[in-house]
């Protein structure tokens, strides 16, 4: 009986501590490159990496990589870029994790966006690339790629309904599936020792923007609903850039504007063309997953949408009145930190649970503004459902009274079809 | 309440393993040791020193020292013994004398107690008397009607390879040492040699000295059997109860001395980069393989400026300052060093000889005088080099493009020195 929730909980379990860790690692490539930028500007910080540097390990690598590299950070322009991209990344796939934290399609894609953003930040990925890898460090940027590219493919592949394409039977979708994984990690493992921006190349400028467009064609062809249709046509158009880019990329230059024409030397050479040239296209794939999830209200993102907006504007009211409040004494009775209203501690524990006590009407009161002002269909169900309790008071004819509920029904739930059964009371026989 | 406690301990192990990923990460496989650097390259231009970073270190019986080195085209070894106690004994001082002074301001007698000393030690880019330089191979070669075979002198084993001899003599016969299973350093040993520090990566090459338990608290000096006495240092065992530095202080020592070591370094790159450098009182202009200082011990291994732009069959003149080489479409795997299957090593004389069509190099008849060569025209396809050059004043080599592009070139005996030419048609 509780076999199946057990191995549940054992592969949820190790989905988060495999996502806590690969983020960390995404965190920890971002940092090294932020630390590079702040030793650029700060000699202090720059002279600590240094004498951090010369001891050796693991962090004496981390320091030197980032007091090497800050001679040559890139401008301030583009530092802010990459980090943005990052960081749009991260905060989506965290929130995406947050919003669906079981749905294998949300799961995946938060993974290949923590991965996208560490492996799309050239200011960090300059660092990495100062030193020498060691083997461990190989596997871990490997392993880092692998990851980001399978999660990517598959979560294109699964998105939005979580229903593999094409729609075969699992025994034909299975080996297609196997084989795709194993040209990922075949085509990592290949390149990665020779080149790897022409791993990047091939991962994430073709591969996944390519399976990605060609499985929401799929979608676009084989779906009735008109909804679905809109939401994979627009996912569609955000991967195409990417897909002609990639393409164009491949037939103008081949690899040979990224290979290294000193190969055997340890020179840094990061391929900043490919770099940025990729990242506005890739950019396109969260930003469009984003907007078909808030377009189409894909995973229920309106509840929790209208839930933040609720608790945010009550918050911000409610810090208002105390602003105010605190603006009112302070010109009623002079200096803030002098007043004693301010200042005394049962005038704070007062005041917080005037706040604590208004708070939850507060709230009450803006979800039916909210309601009313943006989601007028809950309010109008709301709004009727209310009308229904105050009516059943004063209507006595059962008739009557299914006529309104048949009504109420249909407004509310609005139901393709309804029927409702009366059971008939048993008549009771005399004692 | 149980699903509670079943998501706090699922939490719980997912927070344990990252804690446990973290205490991992921070832990140094030689936290405590303390380390000497060996040669350096530095992060703004590429250099080498011929230095340990620091040179007078404190330890304890049973301490592990780390000697680390960048590879930046030079073999270093770590080598201790009585015979070198005995040879920097005398050296150590002369050096500190002296060793700041141009060699025509020193005396010969002085250079004469300093070789003495020296000679008794086995030194690969040594002065004394041994094996027939290349020159000398070269000549006898020419008069027997023959090639001489190697372009390089060849590498002493007991130099390039581990090697302990507890007592005696150290052997000259140019082979490797019987013993090369070095152990803890007592202090006792007549010759304590790491060998070349083998190369793993462009940083931390390590050799480790385990200091014994059994050593008697004194001073022991150490020198690099490949450059000879000028690269020294001193190890001081102290008892166990008296404090000495920590590895970070003594990291904060080395990085003191590297910026002061770097400085004259710095200024004449700026100088260099600026269009003119000025050398014992000589200005020069014009392109830059390779600068030196007078004040250091090393050479900056720099192309200046890195990108040349000309245009076809227009002369390109290069400086050359200290020795290098100047190469064009460098094979992928082309090792300075080779280690043979019998733990031999080799140098690889391509490295050292003209190829694809330069001309071969000839002795210059005074060596104190610039080197001029005109190297002809590259065709800009195929390996091309014109070896590795070197005076004692400078090399001026000059070289013409016969096919427009943009070429980036190297020297091939400092794998991080390399440039751009870009030719116009």
């Amino acid at each position: 009986m509780t076999e199946g929730p057990a191995r549940h909980r054992t592969v949820d379990t190790l989905f988060f501590a495999g996502f806590v860790l690969y983020l960390l690692g995404s965190l920890f490539v971002l940092v090294q490159g932020a630390m590079a930028v702040v030793a650029s500007v700060s000699p202090a910080f720059h002279e600590t990496l240094h004498i951090e540097g010369l001891g050796t390990g693991f962090w004496a690598r981390v320091a030197t990589r980032a007091a090497d590299a800050s001679h040559e950070v890139p401008t301030a322009l583009q530092i802010v870029w990459d980090y943005l991209f990052s960081f749009v990344n991260l905060g989506l796939a965290v929130f995406l994790l947050w919003l669906r934290s079981r749905d294998w399609t949300a799961r995946l894609l938060a993974l290949a966006l923590v991965g996208a953003a560490g492996v799309f930040n050239l200011t960090s990925q300059a660092v990495l690339e100062w030193l020498p890898f060691t083997p461990l460090e190989t596997f871990a940027q490997v392993a880092a790629h692998v990851i980001a590219g399978l999660a990517y493919v598959f979560a294109l592949l699964l998105f939005p309904d979580g229903r593999p394409v094409p729609r075969w039977r699992p025994a034909r979708v299975l080996p297609l599936y196997a084989g795709l994984t194993l040209v990922v990690v075949f085509l990592s493992l290949r390149l990665e020792g020779e080149s790897r921006p022409a791993t990047l190349l091939l991962f994430f400028g073709l591969m996944v923007p390519a399976t990605g467009a060609a499985a929401q064609a799929y979608r676009i062809f084989n779906t009735e609903d008109a909804t679905g249709q809109a939401q994979a046509r627009l996912l569609f158009w955000a991967l195409l850039p990417s897909v002609g880019f990639g393409i164009v990329f491949l037939i103008l230059h081949g690899f040979s504007p990224v290979a290294n024409v000193l190969a055997g030397r340890n020179i840094p050479d990061p391929p900043v063309t490919l770099y940025r040239s990729f990242q506005p296209a890739f950019a396109l794939i969260p930003v469009a997953l984003f907007l078909g999830i808030l377009r189409y209200r894909i995973w229920d993102i309106e509840r929790l949408l209208n839930r933040t907006t609720v608790y945010a504007i009550a918050t911000a009211f409610l810090t208002a009145v105390y602003a105010g409040f605190v603006v009112v004494a302070q010109l009623l009775l002079g200096n803030v930190a002098a007043s004693p209203l301010i200042d005394s501690k049962p005038a704070v524990a007062i005041t917080s649970f005037l706040l604590l006590g208004a708070f939850r009407p507060v709230r009450d009161r803006v979800q039916v503004f909210i309601d009313r002002r943006f989601n007028r269909s809950r309010y109008n169900a709301q709004v009727t459902v209310e009308r229904f309790v105050e009516d059943l008071r004063h209507e006595v004819d059962l008739v009557g009274v299914v006529e309104k509920l048949d009504q109420v029904l249909v407004e509310v739930i609005q139901p393709r079809h309804l029927s409702l059964w009366v059971s008939e009371p048993t008549p009771r026989s005399p004692g | 309440m149980r699903q509670r406690i079943r998501s706090a301990g699922r939490w719980t192990w997912i927070g344990g393993l990252m804690i446990a990923l973290v205490v991992a990460g921070c832990a140094s496989p030689a936290g405590d040791a303390i380390t000497v650097r060996v040669d350096y390259s530095h992060d703004e231009f590429n250099t080498q020193f011929i230095q340990y970073f620091p040179d007078q270190i404190q330890v304890h019986p049973g301490d592990t020292v780390r000697f680390v080195q960048d590879w930046t085209g030079e073999a270093h070894t770590v080598t201790f013994g009585t015979a070198v106690r005995e040879a920097l004994e005398t050296n150590r001082p002369l050096i500190e004398q002296y060793g700041h002074l141009p060699e025509d301001q020193v005396p010969p007698e002085i250079f004469e107690q300093f070789l003495e000393a020296e000679c008794t030690l086995p030194v690969l880019f040594s002065e004394c008397e041994g094996p027939p330089s290349e020159s000398e191979a070269a000549g006898e070669a020419e008069a027997a009607g023959t090639e001489p075979e190697e372009a390089f002198p060849p590498i002493d084993q007991s130099i390039a390879q581990p090697c302990l001899i507890e007592e005696g003599a150290i052997p000259t016969d140019g082979g490797p040492c019987p013993n090369q299973e070095l152990g803890a350093f007592d202090g006792t040993e007549a010759f304590y040699n790491s060998g070349f520090i083998g190369f793993e990566t462009d940083r931390e090459n390590v050799f480790n000295l385990e200091v014994s338990e059994s050593i008697v608290p004194g001073v022991y000096p150490f020198f690099c059997a490949v450059h000879g006495s000028f690269q020294n240092g001193v190890m001081e065992v102290v008892p166990a109860d008296q404090p000495i530095a920590s590895p970070n202080e003594v990291n904060e020592q080395t990085r003191e001395e590297l910026n002061e070591v770097v400085e004259p370094f710095r200024q004449v790159f700026a100088q260099a980069q600026g269009g003119e450098i000025v050398m014992g009182g000589e200005a020069f202009s014009g392109n830059f393989s390779g600068l030196v200082d007078e004040q250091v011990q090393g050479l900056l291994n720099e192309f200046v400026p890195e990108t040349i732009t000309t245009e076809v069959n227009e002369p390109v003149t290069w400086l050359m300052f200290g020795p290098h080489s100047i190469s064009f479409d460098v094979p992928e795997y082309f090792p300075i060093y080779d280690v043979q299957e019998d733990g031999s090593v080799t140098a690889n004389d391509e490295i050292f000889a003209p190829a694809g069509g330069a001309p071969e190099i000839e002795e210059p008849e005074d060596p104190t005088q610039p080197l001029v060569i005109d190297g002809g025209s590259w065709d800009g396809s195929g390996f091309w080099s014109s070896g590795v050059l070197f005076s004692d004043a400078y090399v001026q080599y000059t070289l013409r493009f016969s096919t427009p592009g943009t070429y980036r070139y190297a020297c091939l005996i400092h794998p991080p020195m390399v440039g751009t030419i870009e030719v116009s048609g």
